[in-house]
């Protein structure tokens, strides 16, 4: 039965959950509310609960048309990731512009009436 | 007419009361000729050494880059109604008579914007520069539909028509692909005027628009796709 904690596996476990204690405490520290509590809670705890199925990567692969679970895995964080990146520099970018009319608003209230 | 001719300047204490005091105080056609720095959160004496030369100075309290600068002096010359703005280098790059080369096609009507052109007289400008530019106004072209000699010139005219129209949303050096984009989609009437470039080491090595050739290009690409 120990069988199932192998050390990618024990490797994985231990940083979910470090992750979900960080979520308790910032939900204390009230930096979440208990919609971020829930859900973020929720998303971790499937992680911890998908690491241990046996080979349920490798069925979803399957489905997918894709050679084996980590490839799968590889393929689905990347675009994640990806995606995360855009939209953070498209924020990024919104608040820069953000920027630009406080310090414009502020360079022009002492002229507002030549 | 009213003119304003704009400065935007970053930490440009050592040359800007020099500049300063070569801009020109009268001009044929314009009847009220004003100036304005736009000290864009510089942390050395700019703006009071601009203050000593009898200039209004905009100050930002921080760097915002050059669209930014661009944009707060446009804001001034819209808000007080203003018929023509120049944009004017503060690192002596540009010489002062050739302001009143600028606004000629805007003065005859013929014109909403002007850039002057430092590749239309090439003597001076350093090879890797001319060859840099010249990629980049085929890309703008591609891109944005307007065929530009220098596109990445600070010396601009704008009309009245052109300072209601154009609300400069970029910061920092891909202003230049925004304006081009504007122009276009403003409708506006495009002119070129030939000025000259005065490279001094101290001028090379303030205007890297060169050497961030690959920035602008990244930018003129993201211009299009964001706009």
């Amino acid at each position: 039965m120990w069988e199932i904690f192998t050390p990618i596996r024990i490797i994985f476990l231990l940083f979910a959950l470090f992750v979900l204690s960080r979520i308790w405490v910032r939900f204390r520290n009230n930096v979440i509310g208990m919609t971020g509590l829930i859900s973020w809670s929720i998303i971790w705890i499937s992680i911890i609960v998908l690491i241990f199925i046996p080979g349920k990567a490798d069925f979803i692969a399957q489905k997918l048309g894709v050679a084996k679970g980590t490839d799968a895995f590889f393929a689905l964080a990347i675009i994640i990731l990806l995606y995360s990146v855009y939209r953070i520099y498209v924020k990024i970018d919104t608040i820069e512009k953000e920027i630009t009319k406080i310090v414009r608003k502020n360079a022009l209230k002492d002229f507002k009436s030549k | 007419m009213k003119l304003l001719i704009i400065i935007p300047a970053y930490n440009e204490e050592q040359i800007i009361g020099q500049v300063l005091k070569l801009l020109p105080r009268k001009i044929r056609g314009i009847n009220k000729l004003d100036r304005i720095v736009i000290d864009d959160g510089s942390t050395d004496k700019t703006a009071e050494i601009a203050r000593e030369n009898n200039t209004k100075v905009l100050s930002h309290m921080i760097n915002r880059g050059l669209g930014g600068a661009l944009g707060t002096g446009l804001e001034y010359a819209r808000i007080n109604s203003f018929d023509i703005a120049v944009t004017f280098d503060a690192d002596g790059q540009h010489n002062p008579s050739d302001i009143k080369k600028v606004i000629q096609p805007i003065l005859k009507n013929k014109a909403d914007i002007v850039i002057g052109s430092r590749l239309k007289n090439k003597k001076g400008m350093p090879w890797y520069r001319v060859l840099g530019n010249f990629l980049l106004n085929i890309i703008t072209y591609i891109f944005f539909g307007l065929w530009s000699t220098d596109t990445q010139s600070g010396l601009r005219a704008f009309s009245h028509k052109a300072i209601e129209k154009i609300q400069i949303e970029t910061n920092r050096m891909e202003v230049s692909s925004e304006i081009i984009n504007k122009i276009k989609k403003n409708r506006l009437k495009y002119a070129e005027a030939p000025i000259q470039t005065i490279y001094t080491s101290y001028s090379l090595k303030k205007g890297q628009k060169n050497s961030n050739g690959i920035a602008i290009l990244a930018k003129l690409i993201l211009e299009k796709i964001l706009n």
